[in-house]
């Protein structure tokens, strides 16, 4: 049976108040491709979330800074999650 | 068509390349321009032109990020007041209406108020700002302005947090690896014992460079600060809970991170982006929104600027044959990727010649 481990997501400014909280976990399989996995929470908590994350074409945006247990994922697309972390998300400031 | 195909290839291709050598902090500080905030003034009837004129001139002379625009509501057509909202409630005291600047896709104004010495003045500046300035032209990498709630205990509880989870990090953190000083450059755009170099690696003003990230507290209940606040709220956080912002570069600012937020994870995460290798260099691409400040950046960093002038060498082929900075965050997540990045570039230049050469063929 596939092994699940915790991910804990810390948000800052826009997503801390779309969410309600500054922070949330969610058990996933181990392995789990990042970009998956943003995918599902966006999915979760729908609408200005989504689109913060996800750009019209369904791409991770850009201008997102992604860190996974304090370091700065340069290239998150590449990344799995394979241990238990804690995920921070920053995201443009913008309207909309 | 095609040509906008083509060069949208060749674009992508180029930004594919390797980050360069330059915290971002410090990019930002050096070649980063500010986005101009709009000051639009509403008055109503031509005799009042002259002295709006007057009041404004504050706005329109300082050595600001800022646009200003005046407008006669008296001389609008119907059509041009639909365009701006609540144009009727101008009357005899003229309205000054600060905007976002246009990229940040926030149409309704920051702040609203009439146009007085008192408004302009706060504005265009303020004390915390100014203080912000001053440390990042002294070479702090980023300045921290904690946003109280106004809760004295909660307040100092997070002042204390922030502090102790940046001196955690300031003494984790290293500036990359092969940042060069621009006296360290040849006229031959080389290192002084003959190592070929990327300008963007090169420093471009004498401005310290290191690790420091000072806190500056600010009340909300701040009169000179009032307009301020005002432009800080878009960053997040609620009133009722302290938040932290980080501002760095010519006065860029990151999403807040409330106090129920600052953690190892969320404070060394900001940092570890704001002191590693830019690795887009291209400001629209990355997060952040300017803050209005007036100060003439270019003037003040030209004083400690270095002109580096070098030649460009003779192109000799396409597609960038290096591999990509190393993957970082690998401890829990691990690259998936199925091609190396090396490989991927070659195959894109090759493809991206084979286009090009398409299309020019096809024009003939």
């Amino acid at each position: 049976m596939e092994s699940e481990i915790p991910i804990t997501m810390t948000y800052a400014g826009q997503l801390a108040g779309i969410v309600g909280a500054s922070e949330e976990t969610k058990p996933v399989p181990q392995g789990t491709a990042l970009t998956s996995f943003l995918r599902d929470t966006a999915n979760r908590h729908g609408g200005r979330f989504q689109e913060l994350l996800f750009d019209e074409n369904k791409q991770l945006r850009r201008a997102l800074v992604i860190s996974i247990n304090g370091e700065h994922a340069l290239d998150p697309e590449a990344l799995s999650l394979t241990r238990p972390c804690e995920i921070f998300i920053m995201t443009p400031i913008a309207g909309g | 068509m095609r040509s906008a195909a083509v060069i949208a290839l060749l674009i992508a291709l180029i930004s594919m390349g390797e980050a360069c050598k330059v915290p971002v902090f410090r990019y930002a500080l050096e070649r980063w321009e500010s986005d101009a905030y709009r000051a639009v003034i509403l008055y109503r009837g031509a005799d009042l032109k002259s002295s709006v004129e007057v009041l404004a001139a504050p706005l329109v002379n300082a050595p600001a990020n800022l646009e200003v625009e005046l407008i006669n509501v008296a001389d609008l057509t119907e059509e041009q007041k639909w365009q701006i909202d609540d144009v009727d409630v101008v009357g005899k005291i003229p309205q000054l209406r600060l905007h976002y600047p246009h990229g940040s896709n926030i149409e309704a104004p920051l702040w609203e108020g009439p146009l007085d010495t008192t408004s302009v003045s706060r504005v265009i500046d303020s004390p915390i700002r100014t203080q912000l300035v001053d440390a990042i032209l002294k070479g702090s990498s980023t300045t921290w302005i904690l946003l109280q709630c106004g809760d004295a205990s909660r307040d100092a509880a997070a002042e204390t947090r922030l502090r102790a989870l940046l001196d955690t990090v300031t003494a984790s953190l290293t500036i990359p690896e092969g940042v060069v000083r621009a006296d360290e450059v040849t006229a031959e755009g080389t290192t002084k014992d003959g190592q070929p170099l990327e300008m963007d690696d090169v420093l471009r003003t004498e401005i310290p460079l290191k690790i420091h990230f000072p806190i500056f507290t600010l009340s909300r209940e701040t009169p000179a600060e009032s307009i301020f606040i005002k432009m800080l709220e878009h960053f997040g956080g609620k009133p009722d809970e302290p938040v932290a912002i980080p501002v760095f570069g010519r006065g860029r600012a990151l999403e807040g991170i409330p106090a129920s937020a600052l953690s190892k994870a969320s404070i060394s995460g900001a940092c570890d982006y704001l002191c590693g290798e830019c690795s887009c260099q291209v400001k629209d691409e990355n997060p952040g929104l300017d803050l209005l400040l007036a100060v003439d950046w270019n003037a003040k960093l030209e004083g400690t600027s270095f002109i580096v002038e070098r030649a460009l060498p003779a192109l000799s082929g396409f597609g960038v044959a290096e591999p990509s900075a190393s993957q970082k965050a690998s401890s829990s997540a691990e690259s998936h990727s199925p091609l190396p990045k090396v490989l991927v570039l070659t195959l894109g230049g090759i493809l991206a010649v084979t286009l090009l050469g398409t299309y020019l063929i096809a024009r003939r």
